[in-house]
């Protein structure tokens, strides 16, 4: 057997950029699970997502978030959800009250993470981004999947940056759409 | 150019307006430099320079001038810039003068003062509507040698430099509660009071300048100038958080649903636009709009009535009160309204020499200029002035000397957008126009002079009443804001059309050179119809779409028909309001960023070994990996896959789609999707799957691992990996709802490589922890979830595409790069080696497994000699109509192998077998190669395709024919099992 243990490498290197009054990281400490279930099962599943994470499965376009901010569930369809927490969180104990409560899959190598923060952030997400991300229409509690630039997206706010999140093996081409929005920032 | 010399250049000069005199701007007018004041268009500073000829006419090469001031002109279009940056067809009118600007002029052959191309006009009485159709039909095969090459070099205006256009283009969305189209005072109340409201608000104007009439007016509102009422309205929009405020943007188009397109000119303006967009395309979501464009001025058609100084008498007032221009130093003004008794007070105000006022209406003038003399009821018939307007001349035979003559036919409203769902405006006999109709794009409202609401009071109070409307179906309270105090004037028009008594010839579309006498030769050929007398004379097309025309030629064809104008018909408006440039519907999308790639976690350790990269789909993939001494691509491959089917490969292979499959009625789903059973797939367990399409044709292939009692991964090609999992989410969601079966993709999240070759099982022997990868304990088929160099949780299946004992390694992707060193370093001791894509598929060719050329929308599972496949134990997609007799015969193709009876020859994929000797025409036609490549395990060429009873005819000889290449090889039936048939590597 080799000696060498494996080392982790983010899908963008974890990579910060800070640029007409936008900021850009890579989000590296973040999992996500993809949670699902059959309609019957709901009830039951909010149960257990209650007890085991303090949140809830959300409505179709809106976030639940636990009352100290680090668990977000994202809902991203009717019967299927996902689980975004701290890698910190991510313990055994945690991994078996998800597969638990529903049908359980790792997603967190499929997503690259970028948060996006700054005054001129808007100028940048409006350029790609079909969403209407004002504050009175899209709130911490709302996400949505959607397609910047061709590519699939998930987006979110988080106090006042928005979250970013792209398939991995695609992401040097979303942050190079994102870098080329912020070139364009007057 | 000193100010002073600047000053001198700029004859046409008056005092006031809203330029900016402090701020000289040089630029370049056919090679001739000029100069020009921030605040300036192109068209402004020409006048300014006494520049009256700007152009030629598009078919007659006519001298012509400047007749607006805005996005309707017709003549002045110039090519701007130059080299890459040359756009040819740029209005001169809404052209914002930056320094260093370079324009010229188009569409003449020698200078512009003497074309030669003039000859044309000459030639007029032969070339009116309808002479191309009527004169190029004989001989016939002359048009496609002479006439359409001779027509298609003279035609066109401007040219383009050929080269690619330099500058960046983006696109963007926005959303708001009102979008206010339009920026003079209906659409800058509307604005304010929805902003102060608390709407969100996005206000656009294609100007620069926002404000409309009033900038170019001299009104008054509660005491103020126009101007400057407008400026004091446009600064408090600017402090609203709410409200957005666009110039230089022109919503062109209406679409579905309150969605608006919008060009912003983001950097037309400056010289170089320095790597910031050009242009940006928005699209606006709306929940309201408030169409408040404004009115645009038509002619009359009188003789000779393009003479350069012949121009919209609005636009005279335009350049004479924003611009500080005059457009002549002795104006004469014929009008058939108010509105151009308003251009000569203007005028007079200026102490410019006004010679007449001629009125087409036999009243009394609406009031008396000093020293102006007045013809009611006068027409004028004709002009002259070679290149520039010297006289004109009146029916009554009187004539005035003018070096520019302002013409008003009247206003028509902007009503463009309000037709681009279809809607169709109704005709007003007040104001002699069209106005919107009832059926507007939903959430529209009109106000303003686009609504037929010509005065300013009028203007206003019509904002007033609609933004009112619009904040009340937004739940919002209208502010309490008094109307301004206005000065007001009404245009009071009597229809004039045409000057009957004309003489010489009356145009009626500047820009496509259509006169009077075409649109009654539309009418005596019986081109009645609107749309008909468009297509035949060509009216109201181009770049400025008819916007000063249409309406006049409508009213022409009206009189020539002695019906009424609504009788007649109008056309209605199509998107774009006026012209959008390609690269701004394009965007950012060119080049690279026109398809995005997708990359493998193991890409940045490829290119550090120097791969070559092939695009699967977006994927970019190692085709091989050459090294030091290899000159040719077959020399790496080669060794490639020696060395693997010698020792130990490993090959990238995480693009392949992998399915994560969970529920308790996973395996019952798989079974009706898979043509064969995965139900009883034993966990820990393996298994090919073939997947057919509801007609019983072959779909897609992989295989599927069970990793727990409810819980399967599915592998897809990497072609398919979407269409798949479109399909089964299709089956999951609409087919059997009921089933509790959860699917969600998991390519990205697994980087996953094959390891191939004799010493696989020793190299992965050294990276897996604490599992026995021996036959006995980890067969062939065989699949678990592991940990990998110490704690790392991986997935390994043991199945095999190159035939060798193989297996494939999932990490996720986070440690694919690693994986990838740790594989490699492990293989040190093996010799292993890398291979791409190209060895891959040698490999399986020799192998003889079915690949996307071999699936190719036709294929059964019969014809790959797979058919025992498809179980009748169960039901299935495609299991039934699989059935079909017609794909059911022996004579049907069957998947074969090929070698070169000549070993030294090479085979060629799409080559058609016939039988030795015959002749190669489609009745002899038996099949066809599908897949070839050097085998280099072999030592010659080989190949794999379907070919009919190919079961049956194993050694027999027939001919590989390609008639694209000419080339015929003489090829043996073979086992498409060229390597290890019995599958003995595989299983070892």
């Amino acid at each position: 057997m080799v000696n060498n243990r494996l080392s982790p490498r983010p899908a963008l290197g974890g990579y910060e950029l800070t640029h007409a009054g936008i900021q850009v990281k890579e989000r590296v400490d973040t999992e996500v699970f993809s949670l699902a279930c059959r309609e019957s099962e709901k009830a039951s599943v909010n149960d257990g997502l209650q007890s085991s994470l303090g949140v809830v499965w959300p409505e179709v376009g809106s976030c639940s978030v636990s009352t100290d901010s680090s668990v977000r569930v994202l809902g991203l369809q009717r019967d299927q959800v996902f689980v975004v927490l701290n890698s910190s969180q991510v313990t055994d104990g945690l991994l078996n009250a998800l597969t638990n409560v529903a049908w359980c899959t790792q997603q967190s190598d499929s997503w690259a993470t970028l948060e996006i923060s700054g005054p001129n952030q808007y100028q940048v997400l409006e350029c790609t981004c079909p969403i209407d991300l004002s504050p009175s229409v899209f709130t911490e509690h709302h996400v949505a999947r959607t397609s910047m630039e061709h590519l699939s997206s998930i987006i979110y706010r988080n106090n006042d940056s928005f979250v970013l999140m792209t398939p991995t093996s695609s992401a040097r081409g979303f942050l190079h759409m994102i870098e080329e929005s912020i070139q364009f920032v007057d | 150019m000193s100010t002073e010399q600047s000053q001198r250049s700029q004859r046409n000069r008056v005092d006031g307006g809203l330029i900016d005199r402090s701020d000289t701007r040089t630029f370049e007018f056919n090679n001739k430099l000029l100069t020009g004041f921030a605040g300036d268009t192109l068209a402004s500073a020409l006048l300014a320079n006494g520049q009256r000829l700007v152009g030629r006419s598009f078919k007659y090469h006519r001298p012509r001038g400047i007749v607006s001031a805005g996005v309707e002109e017709a003549n002045a279009l110039v090519e701007l810039r130059s080299g890459n940056l040359t756009e040819p067809n740029t209005r001169a009118t809404v052209t914002e003068l930056f320094d260093g600007l370079v324009a010229k002029s188009q569409n003449h052959k020698g200078p512009l003062a003497f074309d030669v191309m003039a000859v044309n006009d000459a030639l007029a009485p032969f070339l009116s509507a309808g002479f191309y159709y009527k004169t190029f039909m004989w001989p016939k095969a002359f048009w496609e040698k002479l006439y359409e090459p001779v027509i298609r070099a003279a035609a066109g205006l401007g040219s383009l430099s050929g080269e690619e256009d330099p500058d960046v283009y983006d696109k963007g969305f926005i959303h708001c509660d009102v979008l206010v189209v339009g920026g003079g005072p209906a659409g800058l109340w509307s604005a304010l009071m929805a902003g102060r409201a608390g709407a969100r608000v996005v206000l656009a104007d294609e100007d620069f300048q926002l404000g409309g009439r009033l900038n170019a007016e001299t009104h008054t509102l509660n005491d103020q100038s126009g101007a400057s009422w407008a400026q004091q309205l446009i600064a408090e929009l600017e402090s609203l958080p709410n409200v957005r405020v666009m110039p230089r943007t022109t919503v062109y188009g209406a679409f579905d649903h309150g969605v608006y397109g919008a060009l912003e000119r983001k950097t037309d303006h400056l010289r170089l636009s320095e790597g910031k967009p050009r242009q940006v395309l928005w699209r606006v979501y709306t929940k309201r709009t408030v169409l408040a464009s404004g009115a645009t001025e038509r002619s009359i058609a009188f003789g000779n009535n393009d003479r350069p100084g012949v121009m919209l008498a609005g636009a005279v007032r335009t350049y004479l009160n924003r611009f500080a221009v005059t457009p002549g130093q002795h104006v004469a003004v014929f009008t058939n309204n108010n509105d151009g008794w308003q251009t000569a007070k203007d005028l007079v105000n200026k102490n410019i020499n006004v010679t007449a006022v001629i009125d087409s209406r036999d009243t009394d003038a609406p009031f008396e200029l000093n020293g102006v003399q007045a013809c009611m009821g006068a027409q004028v018939a004709s002009t002259s002035g070679r290149l520039g307007l010297k006289r004109i001349t009146l029916t009554s035979g009187k004539s005035f000397e003018a070096d520019c003559l302002a013409v008003s036919g009247g206003w028509s409203p902007n009503v463009h957008l309000t037709c681009h769902q279809r809607g169709r405006p109704v005709w007003n006999d007040t104001i002699a126009a069209f106005v919107p109709g009832a059926d507007l794009p939903s959430g529209m409202l009109v106000a303003g002079a686009a609504n037929g609401e010509l005065s300013l009071s009028d203007a206003l109070r019509s904002a007033q009443r609609v933004v009112n409307e619009v904040l009340n179906d937004l739940g919002l309270s209208a502010p309490a804001e008094a109307l301004p105090t206005t000065s007001d004037s009404t245009v009071d028009i009597t229809a004039f059309w045409h000057v009957k008594e004309s003489k010489g010839r009356a145009w009626v579309d500047w820009q496509n050179d259509v006169t009077t006498k075409d649109v009654a030769q539309a009418h005596l050929e019986g081109f009645h119809a609107v749309e008909h007398l468009k297509r035949y004379t060509t009216l109201g097309m181009a770049t400025d779409q008819g916007k000063t025309a249409n309406v006049l030629g409508l009213a022409i064809m009206a009189e020539y028909s002695g019906k009424s104008i609504p009788e007649t018909g109008t056309t209605i408006f199509r998107p774009p309001y006026t012209p959008v440039p390609i690269a701004a519907f394009a965007g950012r999308s060119r080049g690279k960023n026109f398809r995005p790639t997708r990359l493998t976690p193991s890409h940045d350790w490829a290119t550090e070994l120097g791969a070559q990269f092939v695009e699967v789909g977006p994927w970019l993939r190692a085709q091989w990996f050459p090294r030091a001494g290899e000159s040719h691509w077959r020399e790496s491959v080669d060794r490639e896959v020696l060395q693997t089917r010698a020792s130990v490969g490993i090959c990238d292979v995480t693009t392949l789609g992998k399915i994560d499959i969970q529920g308790a009625d996973a395996g019952v789903f798989l079974d009706r999707v898979y043509a064969n059973t995965f139900s009883s797939l034993a966990v820990g367990k393996v298994r090919y799957g073939l997947m057919l399409r509801e007609d019983g044709i072959a779909m897609d292939d992989g295989t599927t691992a069970r990793l727990g009692e409810h819980h399967y991964v599915m592998t897809t090609t990497t072609a398919n990996a979407v269409s798949v999992f479109r399909h089964m989410e299709f089956c999951r969601q609409c087919l059997w709802p009921n089933l509790d079966v959860h699917l969600i993709s998991a390519t990205d999240q697994w980087a996953q490589y094959a390891v191939a070759g004799p010493n696989s099982r020793s190299l992965l022997q050294k990276i897996v922890d604490d599992i026995d990868l021996s036959n006995e304990a980890f067969a062939f088929m065989a699949c678990a979830e592991i940990t990998v160099c110490g704690g790392t949780p991986a997935r390994l299946f043991r199945i095999s595409f190159s035939g060798e004992l193989a297996y494939e390694i999932a990490v996720p992707t986070r440690y694919g790069d690693s994986m990838i060193r740790e594989l490699m370093q492990a293989g040190e001791e093996f010799d292993v080696v890398p291979y791409g894509t190209e060895a891959l598929g040698v490999m399986r060719i020799e192998k003889g497994h079915a690949a996307g050329n071999e699936l190719i929308g036709t294929t059964t599972a019969a014809n790959i000699g797979l058919g025992r496949m498809v179980s009748k134990k169960k039901d299935s997609i495609g299991n039934v109509l699989s059935e079909r007799e017609g794909l059911n015969s022996e004579s049907d193709n069957r998947l074969v192998g090929f070698i070169p009876v000549d070993k030294s020859r090479e085979l060629q994929a799409g080559s058609h077998f016939v039988q030795t000797g015959h002749a190669v025409v489609t009745e002899n036609d038996q099949g066809w190669m599908s897949s070839v490549c050097y085998s280099p395990t072999l030592g010659h060429s080989i190949g794999i395709g379907y070919l009919q009873r190919g079961q049956d005819r194993m050694g027999e000889v027939l001919d590989a024919v390609s008639p694209l290449t000419d080339s015929s090889v003489a090829v043996e039936v073979v086992s498409p099992h060229f390597v290890d048939p019995e599958g003995e590597r595989l299983r070892g």
